[in-house]
């Protein structure tokens, strides 16, 4: 049976200026689950929930079943977190961060930390004040990694770092995930890394979770449609379209509901369908964030 | 409370303060040293240069456990750990006081053993413990300042104001009646002033060291 890595229900969290507002998330065991926000969302409130860093004021969130943050202790054993603003300790040296990790997981695979040292070309006798931001990141990393945590929860781990250290991040990940039951939680702003890793994305803008399905549905069912209308109508908005731009007879619907009858639809409208596009995730997410803001989502 | 996690944090801060702790340790090993020679100009800088290794520690232990670890975003890396908000005030307390104590007991223990050794100077004894006593008060007030506090800024004020009291303490102490006089005696006199001034800077320190795991393991908010 598939066990489910991290369920929040109804989470709340209310600061001075910023509330997370409802947040409902579910990743079940196996999946990997792109967690995509613009600065500010709320993206890494929610994850310091997850991990019982923050404690919510409202809702319930488990991690394995383990009730957080009560049970925080507990849930952390199986549990990695890697987070841009997460620092290792600059006086020591890589070997000492792994020796200390070692000293409290059993689960610590040195041939595997091994084999990374090599992979993310990190050198373990380095003090971590001398490593650049890329190798900072990919020994934080190692340390996550070497002990094989069920759960994976990475807040932005990927920025700032050049296209090479990224590459080796986001394959190592992909590595990972051949186990088929660890999850992966990944945070990031950066969509084409979500993309390409993930099977799972969920949008967050302004504390409230905007949408939550798997890639592939929300790449099938966001199309971009180019149609042509007849001269002095404006596009109609029909059921499913979140964001039209005209330009005189020329206009581009989006749509988040895409199926055969929606180019059928305008066609019976009188309108001429030109083209229909499929979206990259980035422009589904722009556009959901946008036409939310709007307030002419679904 | 996970008692083996909490020993592995603990180790984790003494390893990565082990350097400011020897350097201090040996400042007053040195300060020791110089009151062994037994003149006046020495003695008197051995006695000073103790108290300065005592009040630099009581500032730098809670600055470079507490306040940079906050400060250079390692908290996260330890809270992430399997430990609960509970464990982590135990270790970092725990952490803190015990190489804190090791430290002062080893510098007032070699005054105190000074001291009864040379004579005449027993009078003395009662209040260099009074006086040592103080910057393990002012060492508690910092670490609870900087544990619950969380700001840089906080535990900056708590170390300003303590660093300028010690010579209000130290004025204060010398014309108390109970004490000055005691001062004065070939032998040690525990006069019920100077126990009850030793009771205050000892329920002191434990109300520091108590409200500073009370609020910080209730904490929400880590990060």
């Amino acid at each position: 049976m598939t066990q489910t890595a991290v369920q929040l229900t109804g989470v709340g969290k209310d600061y001075r200026h910023f509330s997370l507002a409802d947040v409902h998330l579910t990743l079940p065991e196996g999946q990997i689950m792109g967690f995509i926000g613009p600065n500010g969302a709320g993206k890494s409130t929610t994850i310091r929930i997850m991990l019982g860093l923050v404690h919510q004021d409202r809702g319930d969130v488990r991690i394995y079943g383990h009730r957080m943050p009560g049970e925080q202790a507990a849930a952390k054993w199986d549990v990695g977190f890697a987070s841009e603003d997460l620092r290792l300790y600059e006086g020591a040296t890589v070997e000492w961060h792994m020796r200390f990790i070692q000293s409290i997981y059993h689960s610590w695979d040195e041939a595997y930390a091994r084999t990374l040292l090599k992979r993310f070309d990190v050198r373990p006798e380095q003090r971590v004040k001398g490593l650049s931001h890329g190798q900072r990141v990919k020994a934080a990393l190692l340390l996550v990694l070497a002990r094989r945590p069920r759960l994976l929860v990475l807040d932005e781990p990927t920025t700032g770092l050049d296209p090479v250290a990224r590459h080796e991040v986001l394959r190592e990940l992909t590595e990972v995930m051949r186990d088929d039951r660890r999850s992966v939680l990944f945070s990031s702003h950066n969509t084409q890394d979500v993309e390409q890793i993930c099977d799972q994305i969920t949008f967050i803008d302004r504390g409230r979770i905007l949408e939550c399905r798997d890639k592939d549905t929300f790449l099938e069912r966001w199309r971009r449609l180019r149609i042509e209308l007849p001269g002095g109508i404006a596009a109609p908005r029909l059921p499913g379209i979140v964001d039209v731009k005209q330009t005189g007879r020329i206009a581009v619907s989006i749509t988040n509901a895409f199926d055969d009858n929606l180019p059928r639809a305008y066609e019976a409208a009188g309108i001429r369908v030109q083209a229909v596009e499929a979206m990259t995730l980035e422009e589904i997410f722009v556009t959901n964030v946008h036409a939310r803001r709007e307030g002419a989502g679904q | 409370m996970n008692a083996v996690l909490i020993r592995r944090l603990i180790l984790k801060d003494w390893y990565l303060s082990r350097l400011m702790l020897g350097v201090l340790g040996a400042v007053g090993a040195g300060a020791v040293g110089l009151l062994l020679l037994r003149n006046e100009t020495s003695g008197f800088l051995g006695l000073i240069t103790s108290f300065i290794a005592l009040i630099l520690l009581s500032n730098m232990l809670p600055t470079l456990t507490i306040v940079n670890e906050r400060k250079h975003h390692n908290l996260a890396l330890v809270m992430s750990l399997p430990i609960s908000p509970a464990d982590y005030t135990a270790a970092k307390i725990l952490a803190n006081v015990l190489a804190y104590f090791v430290v002062w007991a080893a510098i007032v223990g070699a005054l105190l053993w000074i001291f009864v050794h040379a004579s005449g100077f027993g009078g003395w004894i009662p209040f260099l413990i009074l006086a040592a006593l103080a910057p393990f008060c002012a060492f508690g007030a910092i670490t609870a300042v900087a544990l619950v506090g969380e700001s840089e800024f906080g535990a900056i004020l708590a170390m300003v104001a303590t660093n300028i009291s010690y010579s209000f303490i130290w004025f204060f102490l010398v014309r108390v009646p109970g004490v000055v006089d005691a001062l004065k005696s070939p032998v040690p006199i525990w006069s019920p002033t100077i126990v009850t001034i030793i009771a205050a800077e000892v329920g002191l320190i434990a109300l520091a060291i108590g409200a500073a795991f009370f609020f910080q393991s209730r904490k929400t908010d880590f990060i």
